[in-house]
């Protein structure tokens, strides 16, 4: 008796703890799938136009469906060019080469859907003054070691090759602001290493510098989640028309080997690419940072676009690249 | 025009000042039970007509000719009383109205003349406490903000949240007045509770538009509550054990019946109870020594006060209440070799407000009413972390200490004094002014951080913006004057600056509310009130935080103000219901959004760059249909609205610089609240609301993003279709609608006379058809077996979180 009384007691606790949660039909309107336009152009490239469909947010599949049966029209200066050839898996590319100065328009037909419209310009590149670079030791200095497994499959056998000592290349890039309009930028530095048998490409690096929109007094209180800058983008507005000094710093190893001993890195260079982007593409990047970032305490994100009939973006970025030999 | 405006106002002021052979007979209209002075009560000249109603002091004054005068004193509920006499002198007539007879058995609701069919005010709507206290609630606990919910023009915000949104307005645009004093945190336990226990509080009454000159400082709303004096005859109280929390109230005469206290104190005991279960499920841990964690609020009023004769009175109000969250966790690890490592955590988080009010009433004349108060009040949050650890090595013997400690404080104080005067120089005018400056300091957040570590430099870092102070001053006249027997206005202007950071802001707001008499049973009222706002709150999206910062306005971000007209029509039906219907438009301009993606969570650096400037519009009609007298009572309320916002100023646009609805514009709302008096011994209340769905922003579609150059991976031209990144299309801010929202809650009285008072069990069911609403949808990913190919497969759904099932509760009150 007692233990009837006891799930009389907890059947319905149980009930009102799990049924706080349920699976609801989705009452609203369903809508059909976006065409989504993607381009990123730059002066002296191709122009290559990535087309696809949004899927509905309830959707099981896990890829996005391209589109690989379009028009995609290009328009320089107003005028029509040329009609982008389909290579595959909806990508479109062009012969035309576009120049800076070239207002760049894209008209796309699909199948079954209205016209699509976009537009941007192609910027000349930012002004460069100089990059001064500054290099402190960090402390690290840690044996290199070489793992390497026998070809007749015996135990890994390790060898200390040399040492390698860590090191913060701090960096000043001076550049020109144009005062007759708003100028949006983007900051691109990676570090490409050769090896014996592959290049790769490090982007980590650090801004020390708030038009970057490095906000390190957001710390203060209790954790925030503030959307970082994972983009690197900022625009001019706290230094229209002048010379602006940017300063950033990138964290690197230098080795050094012991005689007779192969290196592991053959080469290392330095890249520091200062773009000028279109304010769509700066928005677009902007937007798309903020939404990957977003929380349950802050305000949904609305990605930036500016394909009129569609989703996605025409963007251009025009690059001005300064190699240094690490 | 201008020339018949300047004849106009002198005719004004002639016919207010030129009534010759006059004489004034004031005085305060008190209940005769208990000692509280009645608000509003009427009193009217049989002979003339000429009437007034007593002020928020129960002082009235009226000046008629020299003759035989027969006044007739009533409040609803109250048996009248009547005072014939040759009026030749100024003359002092204190009356104590006491509670009818002839109604026993019933329920009697004061109905505020100034409000009804008669008065010329509207927007306005009275709640007496007992009304308040009769509907069933969340946890069975009276809840004074709740009860404002189910007013028409009020909207509530997330399910179970004290929070209210009027017309169109947003949850920092109310100001809520505590005995004439602003409180800024008004909730209890994240929101879900209001700082007020009803036990002592006198009345509450919602402003939603035509606001009176005397009120300003927020766009949408005024609450202002009046705590109870205190009976200056015998000695009462109550005593409440409820679900989650127990109070007691007690007021009564000090040393004799000039001097009154009342005195209510609340706290929850959740953590006392749940504290051997904490202590168990801990101790069960390895190295647990000591434990003890837990939750609660409470809050305490009191108010005292003093006549030291029939021109001076002198009260003292506090308030103070604070939630706590501590823990307090002593663990030791002891490894045989090496040996012990004792932590100690300790963590106190604290967050309540603290409210003093010092208030002198003086008659200077018998047709001159004074006020004068002055009040600090001040909400702080307080969070302190604290780990200690000593560690004992055994070989070689040593010992090393580390002591950490974290702190973030922030909050508002204010500082303030007020003076207010009521000249009633004739009946046909009720004349109010007054002057009102306030000091604020607001405490942005500030973060100490502690190490004391053996071996170690010790660090002590204090980070954060410093002090914010400002200067705000308000001075205001209105006249409440009876142009006809038809036609009534309260005029007004309300004149503000604010002075903060170097940055001076003024406005200068004109006030109106007007009644056409058409009969003595039905009305027309127009409104129109513009409103400035110099503060603002920083929160968050879903629930309140003790995070949350009160920030004023900077040389970006300029003073929201609004403008808001009103028209309805006020009805008495057999003098036992009072139907309106009022229609609204009310736009706001300076309004803040927080842009996409931002949130905050304690600090107010750079908050300027979180927000956009915009503004809004709100429109909509009410209906309310309110029984007061009777064995059945209570009102039903429906709103029809509408509320957009517009951000679309060059670098401040939301929704692409679209019209977007509000995050609370929801169409129909319906409130249906009734309570009926069996007997004595028994009765019961319900309430019943329903609710377009929230708006809530979705992304209904996903899409590949475009491959960014100069990023991980971006050199890998081999892109196929599942490996772009995939990135949430929002068409636009609110797109998407919840269920609509619907519930039922019950509750029944059970009284008893005992020996020495009344015992009463209350039990209540909140949701009692046990209606899932919804909170929030997320999208859940399962992933499903397909037996016939052998592979996973991923399926989403809308899952939608619902916060309140049915909730049973009960509570014992016995009151002597």
């Amino acid at each position: 008796m007692k233990a009837f009384k006891k799930i009389i007691f907890l059947l319905p606790l149980i009930y009102f703890l799990t049924s706080c949660q349920k699976v609801i039909e989705f009452n609203g309107p369903v809508t059909d799938p976006i065409v989504v336009v993607n381009s990123l152009v730059t002066p002296n490239a191709v122009v290559k136009v990535v087309l696809s469909k949004s899927r509905f947010f309830l959707s099981n599949d896990t890829a996005f469906t391209m589109i690989d049966t379009a028009t995609v029209s290009l328009y320089v200066n107003g005028v029509m060019k040329e009609t982008l050839n389909h290579t595959s898996n909806g990508t479109f590319l062009s012969i035309y080469k576009p120049v800076v100065g070239d207002s760049i328009g894209l008209l796309v037909q699909v199948p079954g859907k209205n016209t699509i419209q976009c537009s941007t310009s192609i910027l000349p590149q930012v002004p460069v003054v100089s990059i001064d670079t500054a290099t402190v030791l960090t402390g690290l200095n840690n044996p290199l070691i070489n793992v390497s497994v026998p070809s007749n499959g015996g135990l890994p056998v390790i060898d200390t090759i040399g040492t390698t000592i860590g090191r913060k290349m701090k960096l000043i890039l001076k550049f020109n602001d144009d005062t007759n309009k708003q100028n949006f930028y983007r900051l691109v530095v990676y570090i490409k290493t050769y090896t014996s048998i592959k290049v790769t490409n490090n982007y980590t690096f650090s801004f020390d510098d708030i038009v970057s929109g490095n906000t390190s007094n957001d710390t203060i209180g209790p954790p925030t989640s503030l959307a970082s800058n994972k983009f690197n983008v900022f625009n001019d507005d706290l230094f229209n028309g002048k010379q602006y000094a940017l300063k950033f710093s990138v964290d690197d190893n230098k080795d050094s080997y012991l005689s007779g001993k192969s290196p592991l890195v053959v080469k290392k260079e330095l890249y520091i690419d200062l773009q000028s982007i279109s304010r769509n593409y700066y928005l677009y990047l902007q937007t798309r940072s903020n939404a990957r970032n977003n929380s349950f305490f802050s305000e949904p994100v609305q990605v930036y676009t500016n394909i009129d009939g569609g989703i996605g973006i025409l963007g251009s970025y025009t690059s001005n690249v300064t190699k240094i030999v690490l | 025009m201008k020339k018949n405006n300047l004849i106009y106002l002198f005719l004004f002021f002639i016919s207010a000042f030129s009534y010759s052979q006059n004489y004034t007979i004031s005085g305060h209209i008190t209940d005769q039970k208990s000692g509280e002075t009645i608000i509003n009560a009427a009193i009217l000249e049989k002979n003339s007509h000429k009437g007034c109603v007593s002020n928020s002091y129960g002082f009235y004054s009226i000046t008629l000719p020299k003759s035989e005068v027969n006044l007739f004193y009533s409040y609803v509920g109250y048996s009248a009383q009547n005072k014939t006499f040759k009026l030749k002198k100024d003359t002092i007539i204190n009356i104590q109205l006491s509670e009818t007879n002839e109604l026993a058995g019933v329920t009697v609701y004061g109905n505020r003349k100034d409000l009804g069919v008669q008065g010329s005010q509207m927007s306005a709507i009275d709640l007496p406490i007992s009304q308040i206290k009769s509907i069933p609630t969340l946890f069975g606990e009276t809840d004074v903000l709740k009860a404002l919910q189910l007013l028409p023009g009020v909207k509530s915000g997330t399910e179970g949240q004290s929070g209210f949104y009027v017309r169109g307005g947003g949850p920092d645009e109310n100001l809520i007045l505590l005995d004439d004093v602003p409180l800024y945190n008004v909730n209890h336990m994240f929101g879900f509770f209001s700082v007020f226990n009803a036990d002592a509080i006198k009345d509450v009454v919602l402003y939603k538009g035509s606001f009176p000159a005397r009120f300003g400082g927020r766009l949408s709303s005024i609450v202002d509550i009046s705590m109870k004096d205190g009976n200056n005859h015998s000695y009462h109280g109550n005593v409440t054990v409820g679900l989650i929390s127990s109070k007691i109230n007690f007021e009564g005469p000090l040393f004799n019946d000039k001097t009154t206290f009342n005195i209510s104190a609340r706290r929850t005991y959740a953590d006392l109870l749940a504290q051997p279960l904490i202590q168990s499920t801990l101790a069960q841990q390895p190295g647990i020594e000591k434990t003890s964690a837990g939750y609660y609020f409470y809050d305490l009023n009191a108010k005292l006060s003093h006549k030291f004769s029939d021109t001076d009175r002198l009260y003292l109000s506090v308030f103070s209440g604070d939630d706590v969250i501590y823990a307090n966790i002593q663990q030791s690890s002891t490894t045989s070799d090496l040996g012990t490592e004792k932590t100690w955590l300790k963590m106190d988080w604290n967050w309540g407000n603290l409210l003093t009010a010092l208030r002198w009433n003086h008659v200077i004349s018998n047709k001159l009413f004074m006020n004068t108060t002055a009040y600090y009040t001040q909400y702080n949050f307080v969070m302190g972390i604290g780990l200690n650890t000593e560690t004992t090595v055994i070989n070689p013997p040593s010992t090393a200490n580390s002591d950490i400690k974290l702190g973030f404080h922030s909050g508002i104080d204010d500082y303030a004094a007020k003076v207010d005067f009521n000249y009633v120089p004739n009946p046909n005018h009720d004349i109010r002014y007054g002057l009102n400056y306030t000091y604020h300091t607001f405490r942005p957040g500030v973060t100490v951080a502690q190490t004391l570590t053996t071996g170690t430099q010790p660090m002590d870092t204090t980070i954060g913006d410093g002090n914010i102070y400002s200067h705000e001053a308000v001075a205001y006249f209105e006249d409440n004057v009876t142009l006809s027997e038809s036609l009534k206005a309260n005029v007004g202007l309300h004149y503000s600056t604010f002075f903060v950071q170097g940055q001076f802001y003024q406005s200068l707001e004109p006030r109106l509310s007007m009644r056409y008499l058409i009969n003595e049973k039905l009305s027309l009222k127009a409104g129109y009130a513009s409103m400035s706002q110099y503060i603002h709150l920083l929160s968050n999206s879903n629930i309140d935080l003790p995070t949350d910062l009160w920030v004023p306005v900077t040389k970006r971000i300029a003073p929201m103000h609004s403008q808001q007209v009103s028209v309805g029509v006020f009805y008495n039906l057999m003098n036992m219901l009072d139907l309106s219907v009022e229609a609204y438009y009310k736009n706001m301009d300076n309004l803040i959004e927080y842009k996409d993606g931002a949130s905050f969570f304690g600090s107010s650096t750079g908050w300027e760059d979180k927000v956009n400037v915009g503004k809004g519009w709100a429109y909509g009609i009410e209906f309310l249909a309110q029984k007061t007298i009777g064995k059945t009572t209570g009102w039903i309320g429906y709103t029809w609205s509408k509320t957009d916002r517009l951000f679309n100023r060059p670098g401040q646009e939301l929704n692409n610089g679209f019209v977007f609805p509000a995050k609370y514009d929801r169409t129909h709302d319906v409130s249906i609240v009734l309570s009926h008096k069996f007997s004595d011994r028994f009765d019961v209340a319900a309430t019943w609301i329903y609710s377009t769905g929230n708006a809530a922003t979705l992304a209904m579609q996903n899409y590949a993003g475009a491959t960014i150059p100069g990023t991980s991976g971006s050199n890998n031209s081999s892109s196929t279709a599942s490996n772009f990144a995939s990135l949430p299309y929002i068409s636009s801010r609110d797109n998407f609608r919840y269920e609509p929202t619907h519930r039922l809650d019950v509750g029944v009285n059970f009284h008893k006379k005992l020996k020495h008072g009344v015992r009463t069990w209350n039990v209540s069911l909140y949701n009692a058809y046990n209606q899932l609403n919804p909170f929030l949808t997320t999208i859940k990913t399962n992933s499903v077996y397909n037996s016939a190919t052998g592979n996973y497969t991923q399926q989403r759904q809308l899952t939608q979180i619902s916060l309140f099932p049915i909730i049973p509760s009960v509570s014992y009150t016995y009151k002597f």
